[in-house]
């Protein structure tokens, strides 16, 4: 697969850079490290958040930073797409025969995120260990399932924002309140926000299907039905209608230039 | 065969206005300037030919490669390449085509040159068999072996321009766009790549389009050349039917004895004159220089004449001009 010889050569340039690297993935994961502490105290003082324990949150907040670092590190093109459209990387894409989406998951690996990645999965086993109930293969599935809708649904939003970009050229700030800020909502469970933003990053932009919802599920809360266990896939298909728009603004800068 | 039909590409500017309060008001509503880029611009290329695209800066060049390349889709007007819409099957397309962007690079900075080859072999598709041959080829012709381990970044500007070429023309393309390939090299690389780009349209067919402000490689390259100026086509045709016209001007200093005041030649115009030093212009057609020399003798002390042929620099400037570019 194309995705795998570019691998290769970001590898490779890894070599060139290597003490700076160590450094960074280092600093990324205390970073990462630290934020859940101060989730830690937060909860040492409250026990309970909104019906939330300190374990379920914990939940929430390892599969959300996995998902986020997994595209930071390996498909950071797509995070980056911006200023591939500002630097005029796009036109080289647009030179060779492949699809403009795939040659920007392919632009880039950050390895030095490879530090946060590492962290927030020993954080999801760990927030796994500490339930108090325990892990059927169902619920391992939903689990699984969790984190490759988060993946899915970041990309995607990372795509509009990259479709954006191709109108406005700078890069912009309003599309990362939904990337970034989408991530550092998502760390706790999406019904804390009260019911507006509940219902707007269900039906808008739907975190919930990677978060609050199979993880009703997961925490045998009362009220669950099949739509808990499955939010995941339905949450996946996010990704069409983004990918739609992305295509048609490509199509929007071939026509314009800009 | 290229086949462009009044190809137009209208951008659309926004307008920046003044003041505080109107950028402020610019921000909700935007008022838009149409610019012409392309203003039905026709032409024709067929199989084998090395053509120059000139023109001024923001002629409009760039914008006509773009769309023959498939990054560009044109406002109204078709462009057919061997068949292909380049903008409408652009995947398909792209396979037929090399492109070079002197200012811009195809390749990985910080890896050696060879990967990147292999990382465009598995883009493209290629087989191995037609790869390694490929690359033999190219190898050879560019003198390229001692560059391949290299990472791009330690190279030449001139060094990098071979490998670039080389890895526009991996998947054996038909057609090779080259936007100022030679920019920013020396006269050595220059002649290489001039050399190179030569033996390629003879040995493997391949037809070349290429933008430049360096008029040797015009003279030396190219069978034709499309003038373009503000959008439409000024000229298509030869370059020796240019320099033809554009033979016969000549300029001619002459060095008195003493300095003359009005003089006055026949047929000559008299464009500059420094103390004992005149400077004169002709057209003439049947300019004969010994006849010219006797001539002035007779009524002047002539001690030193130097006549300079119109320079290729100086012909195509004179050309945008009288075309009013």
């Amino acid at each position: 697969m194309l995705y795998f010889k570019f691998f290769k050569i970001h590898l490779k340039k890894l070599k060139e850079y290597r003490f700076s690297m160590f450094l960074s993935i280092f600093s990324q994961m205390l970073t990462c490290a630290v934020s859940l502490l101060t989730i830690y105290f937060l909860f040492d003082r409250f026990k309970i958040v909104d019906g939330w324990t300190f374990e379920q949150v914990a939940i929430s907040y390892a599969v959300v930073q996995f998902c986020f670092s997994i595209i930071e590190c390996f498909f950071r093109g797509i995070d980056e797409f911006p200023s591939l459209v500002k630097s005029g990387t796009l036109d080289s894409f647009l030179v060779r025969p492949r699809s403009i989406f795939s040659q920007a998951l392919c632009h880039q690996v950050e390895f030095s995120k490879i530090g946060k990645t590492i962290v927030s999965l020993i954080i999801l086993i760990y927030a796994c260990l500490i339930q108090p109930f325990t892990f059927t293969p169902l619920k391992i599935l939903v689990l699984i399932s969790m984190v490759l809708c988060g993946i899915i649904i970041f990309l995607s939003l990372f795509m509009l924002a990259g479709a954006f970009s191709i109108f406005t050229i700078d890069g912009i700030e309003t599309m990362n309140i939904f990337t970034y800020g989408g991530k550092e909502f998502c760390q706790y469970p999406i019904n804390i926000y009260g019911k507006t933003f509940t219902k707007i990053f269900t039906f808008i932009i739907p975190f919930a299907t990677f978060n609050y919802l199979p993880m009703m599920y997961l925490f045998n809360m009362p009220n669950t039905s099949i739509i808990n266990i499955i939010s995941p896939f339905i949450g996946m298909l996010f990704f069409i209608p983004c990918y739609l728009i992305f295509k048609w603004s490509l199509k929007r800068y071939m026509s314009t230039g800009s | 065969m290229i086949e462009c039909k009044n190809l137009c590409k209208n951008f659309k500017i926004a307008k920046k206005e003044k003041g505080l309060f109107n950028s402020i008001k610019s921000i909700f509503k935007r008022k838009y300037e149409i610019k012409k880029a392309l203003d039905n611009v026709s032409f024709t290329i067929n199989d084998g030919d090395i053509v120059g695209y000139l023109g001024p800066n923001g002629a409009g060049k760039s914008t006509t490669i773009k769309i023959m390349c498939g990054i560009l889709t044109p406002t109204s007007g078709t462009c057919t390449i061997n068949g292909k819409i380049p903008y409408k099957d652009r995947t398909k397309y792209v396979k037929d085509i090399g492109v070079v962007f002197g200012q811009r690079s195809q390749l990985w900075w910080d890896v050696p040159v060879i990967d990147s080859f292999q990382l465009l072999k598995d883009i493209f598709k290629i087989s191995n068999e037609n790869y390694e041959k490929q690359l033999k080829l190219l190898t050879e012709k560019l003198d390229l072996k001692d560059l391949l381990h290299i990472p791009l970044r330690q190279l030449s500007l001139g060094q990098k321009m071979r490998c670039e070429l080389a890895a526009s023309l991996l998947h054996n393309p038909k057609i090779l766009f080259l936007d100022e390939p030679t920019i920013g090299l020396d006269a050595t690389s220059k002649l290489k790549v001039r050399e190179f780009i030569k033996e390629i349209n003879k040995t493997l067919g391949v037809t070349v389009i290429l933008t430049t402000h360096d008029m040797n490689d015009i003279e030396a390259l190219t069978n034709k050349i499309i003038i373009i100026g503000k959008g439409q086509i000024l000229y298509n045709g030869s370059f020796d039917e240019i320099k033809q016209k554009y033979k016969n001007n000549k300029t001619i200093e002459i060095e008195f004895e003493e300095e003359y005041e009005n003089l006055n030649i026949d047929k000559f115009e008299h464009i500059k004159s420094e103390g004992k030093i005149q400077t004169f212009k002709t057209t003439d057609e049947n300019f004969h220089l010994a006849d010219f020399i006797t001539e002035l003798s007779k009524n002047y002390k002539v001690i030193d004449v130097q006549v300079n042929s119109i320079s290729l620099e100086e012909i195509i400037s004179k050309m945008f001009e009288d075309l009013g570019v």
